[in-house]
């Protein structure tokens, strides 16, 4: 069994103001492979009105089968737009949805699972 | 002592990409965890899929294994077995002790937080009360007597030649 809890990932949810252009989101995890590769492609943060008044957006965090990323290291990162005429990006707040698997095997790594020996009885 | 029981499938919550292998163990006969069941594994999406048992297969104490094939990744949820402790007649079902997969849940990310409005004082240098500032005006000074520009009349005088048409 992993020695580190494996964490499955969902989706992503920021509050931003970005006036001067979009931004953009990048998400890495460290599965597969064990090292900490952007997963997303990047993805784009629309601009936000010239007030700077915020926008909330939300991104799916799932891979080409439409499976949530795991990993057992992640890491969020957000690009500014490259110019900040009216503004640079401000970040607000954001939130990850994830859970944490409860038995994860690989088998490329020899990993299994094996209970204590229980008993139902008493 | 533990009582013996009964034991009559398994049902195991799990996905793998490949498959795997489970192995179930039990102390009887012989008092000793021993392999009585094998099971084959198959390559699934999320699913649940239950396992019978033989009969015969009984103990005080059970464990399962389970072993993915090389390649394989396996995410095991939930387990339950299905079970009738002697001398009891009653079957039913007991959860297997699995670490637990949580629920989705929030994570917050680590961006500082925005501070609430809050006034902040400018650089700008108080205004002062009302002070008096001397204007530079040279002071007055006291009457002093300055002698007039007048010749003085010497004390005798002097014959001067005047002269005279002829």
């Amino acid at each position: 069994m992993a020695f580190r809890k494996v964490a499955q990932f969902k989706e992503a949810s920021l509050e931003y103001v970005s006036p001067s252009g979009p931004s953009t989101f990048k998400f890495f995890t460290d599965m597969p492979g064990g090292h900490l590769v952007e997963r997303t492609g990047g993805k784009t943060m629309p601009i936000t009105n010239a007030d700077h008044t915020p926008n909330t957006i939300t991104f799916p965090l799932v891979d080409a089968n439409g499976a949530p990323l795991e990993g057992t290291l992640y890491q969020e990162r957000v690009d500014p737009f490259a110019t900040s005429a009216s503004g640079g990006t401000q970040l607000r707040s954001g939130v990850i949805w994830m859970r944490e698997i409860g038995v994860y095997l690989d088998g490329a790594l020899g990993e299994f699972f094996e209970s204590l020996p229980h008993s139902v009885g008493v | 002592m533990e009582a013996v029981t009964i034991f009559g499938a398994l049902d195991v919550e799990y996905e793998s990409t490949l498959g795997g292998q489970l192995t179930f163990q039990t102390d009887l006969p012989g008092n000793a965890m021993a392999v009585r069941e094998e099971f084959g594994i198959v390559a699934a999406s999320w699913r649940v899929v239950r396992f019978r048992m033989r009969p015969t297969t009984r103990g005080h104490l059970y464990n399962l294994k389970i072993v993915p094939y090389f390649g394989s990744i396996m995410r095991i949820y939930n387990a339950r077995i299905w079970a009738r402790t002697l001398p009891g007649t009653q079957w039913q079902w007991y959860a297997v002790p699995l670490p637990p997969t949580t629920e989705w849940a929030p994570v917050k990310m680590e961006i500082p937080p925005m501070g609430e409005w809050a006034p902040v004082k400018m650089d700008i240098t108080p205004i002062t009360d009302w002070n008096p500032v001397k204007m530079a005006i040279p002071p007055t000074t006291d009457w002093n007597p300055r002698p007039m520009a007048i010749k003085p009349t010497p004390p005798n005088p002097e014959w001067v030649d005047v002269q005279v048409d002829a």
